[in-house]
């Protein structure tokens, strides 16, 4: 009977009611919306990189050299010298590097220069290597490797021939025409920046910004590369080689460790995370709030429901028990409905996110800290409802406010 | 002393008050030295709007408490029970009519019914009691499935009649039912209240301004007669 008293309570002010689930679920989804892509993002920016012992570049900060190197954002202010790349590939304690080039774009793509050992000792995830989904790496100098989006979203096949410009911007003013690169693999998505990245040789590299038309390899060794990345035969040795590197007599390096810059990164982005969470927070409590209101409007058009229910014998507390049951189906109703649109939305802008922001939305909504989140904002409407039911139980206790 | 303390009586009164007084400020607004209503009684109580009526009516079902004096009804003295013990007594051994709202209009005239039904916490025998309230009231049984807000004043004032009855009360309060209805409704309203409440046995108090409707009942009292408050000496 306080069920169907409740339910039809609410079904009787259908309209104000329905309002204010209507901002209660938008700010649930807010709340948990933002707290399910920051634990994708979290999880999606650690896997990365892998496998990786350092990243070597010219002398800049740690996370920007991490920027430009593994999340192809921004540029390097330097570029370092190929005599100091050998060099120090060449080491004996040194099992492969993978040279990067970068600088030039395609449709709004980054291109990168590197060698054959990108796809052999590049690593993802929990060290999962990169994959074809058709052809192979290049090998030949005008040869391509697609990242998985690049070659989705510009429809690209294996065979096509497709023309690379130089500069970064989507449209570039200095087009070197001559060039046609034939793709020769597309790489299986790995949910990280590899999608975004056109791959090709480095002497390719060197043959779009060579003046003439000199397309022969031998004349074509490139002068500087952007950075590169080092494995080492021995992880003992990683800080040892890092100091090495940073006091490389030849030119200003700097080597970073990926796994803790990623670290220094993402808690420098921890501000925005918690900027995000605070905002969402207020957005929620802010409906709250608007609940309790349109609750305690109501109860001045209530009250003659509310002594009519005392006369018949109900308690104060039934009567105060009644409006937070209210409070507590409009929630619940709103955790629902915004939980149903939050699949909706993660499924349905799931290559969305992976296309414009290189993030793998994860489809389990319902991890620890999304119940964790639930669970709090059944609390605080628990809380906020006592407002109106406080006021209720008042009302009821003196017949005479009646 | 008092018979309501006479371990002599046999039964105790329906409604007893002993030495009440009520005051919502520091002027008392109602006094009342001794007033007696017998088990079964059926009794018109006259007193103009502004008398102390509606108060008159919530204290004796418990929704108020006596600024002083005793409260006593079928036998329990209401000023030394709990406010749920209160709430309680009143859903099983009171029903209440009043003048308007009585019922709730978004619920089914079934459910206001099975309201006052929960609240006394029964449920036995429930639609047998329901068909036969609702077959002495002349109410037809589709009209249980309507919302109550949506039946004619007439009609929910027999819907409150019969919510007011539903726990086979013993003290039936009626506060000014028959207001809102015209001339001829309003006899038939109080001959079919009066066939219902003889049908029950329960005690009537029936409280209005309108002395017109005196003649129905054979116990009449004054409001005025029964209050001290106000008078000078």
């Amino acid at each position: 009977m306080f069920w169907r008293v409740a339910w039809r309570s609410l079904c009787e002010r259908k309209v104000s009611v329905l309002l204010t689930m209507g901002a209660l679920t938008l700010s649930i989804l807010v709340l948990v919306g933002i707290e399910h892509l920051r634990q994708s993002a979290r999880s999606g920016f650690a896997r990365t990189v892998s496998g990786v012992d350092l990243i070597v570049g010219a002398r800049t900060g740690d996370i920007n050299l991490l920027l430009y190197a593994v999340f192809r954002l921004g540029d390097a202010s330097n570029n370092i010298q190929w005599r100091s790349y050998q060099e120090i590939a060449t080491s004996p304690d040194v099992a492969w590097t993978i040279p990067l080039s970068l600088g030039d774009s395609h449709k709004g793509y980054k291109v990168l220069g590197t060698t054959q050992d990108y796809f052999a000792h590049y690593r993802f995830g929990r060290n999962q290597p990169l994959t074809f989904t058709t052809g192979g790496p290049f090998t030949e100098m005008l040869e391509v490797v697609l990242g998985a989006e690049v070659a989705r979203r510009l429809g690209y096949q294996l065979g096509d021939h497709l023309e690379l410009s130089h500069g970064t911007g989507s449209t570039s003013f200095v087009h070197h025409d001559e060039h046609h690169f034939k793709v020769a693999g597309i790489l299986a998505p790995t949910g990280t920046p590899v999608d975004q990245t056109l791959h090709i040789d480095l002497v390719g590299m060197e043959a779009i910004h060579a003046d003439g038309h000199e397309h022969d390899a031998a004349h074509l060794q490139p002068q500087s590369i952007t950075a590169f990345m080092v494995g080492l035969k021995s992880r003992v040795k990683v800080f040892q080689w890092q100091r090495q590197v940073n006091q490389y007599v030849g030119e200003p390096l700097h080597a970073i460790l990926p796994g803790v810059t990623l670290i220094q990164l993402w808690s420098t982005l921890s501000i925005m995370e918690n900027t995000l969470r605070v905002i969402s927070t207020l957005v929620l409590i802010a409906s709250l709030f608007g609940m309790a209101a349109m609750l305690l409007t109501s109860l001045r058009e209530r009250r003659p429901e509310i002594a009519l229910m005392r006369t018949l014998g109900a308690s104060p507390i039934f009567i105060a028990l009644l409006l937070q049951m209210e409070v507590l189906l409009m929630v619940a109703g709103s955790a629902l409905l915004a939980s149903g649109l939050l699949f909706l939305v993660v499924t349905l802008g799931q290559s969305f996110w992976m296309s414009h922001l290189g993030l793998q939305v994860s489809l389990n909504l319902f991890s620890t800290r999304s119940g964790a989140a639930l669970l709090l904002i059944f609390a605080s409407a628990a809380a906020v409802g006592l407002i109106p039911a406080w006021n209720a139980y008042r009302m009821s206790s003196a017949p005479t406010s009646l | 002393m008092s018979a309501i303390t006479d371990p002599i009586t046999a039964l105790p009164a329906a409604i007893a008050l002993k030495n009440l007084s009520f005051a919502y400020t520091t002027e008392p607004l109602l006094q009342i030295p001794d007033w007696q209503v017998p088990l079964g009684a059926r009794i018109f109580l006259r007193g103009a709007s502004g008398s102390g009526k509606s108060t008159l009516l919530n204290l004796l079902c418990g929704l108020l408490l006596p600024s002083s004096g005793d409260l006593m009804v079928l036998g329990q003295n209401l000023t030394r029970m709990s406010g749920h013990a209160r709430d309680r007594f009143r859903a099983r051994h009171m029903g209440v009519v009043f003048q308007q709202f009585n019922l709730i209009p978004w619920l089914s005239v079934r459910d206001n019914v099975r309201l006052a039904v929960y609240f006394a916490g029964g449920r036995k025998e429930l639609e047998q009691r329901l068909s036969e309230l609702a077959a002495q009231l002349n109410l037809a049984s589709a009209l249980l499935e309507q919302k109550a807000g949506t039946l004619s004043i007439g009609q929910q004032q027999r819907v409150a009649v019969m919510r007011a009855l539903i726990n086979r009360p013993e003290i039936l309060l009626v506060d000014e039912p028959t207001s809102a209805l015209d001339q001829d409704n309003r006899d038939a309203f109080i001959q079919l209240l009066l066939q219902t409440v003889t049908a029950c046995g329960a005690t009537l108090l029936f409280v209005s301004h309108d002395q017109t409707l005196a003649p129905h009942f054979s116990l009449h009292m004054q409001l005025a007669e029964l209050n001290r408050a106000g008078r000078a000496g």
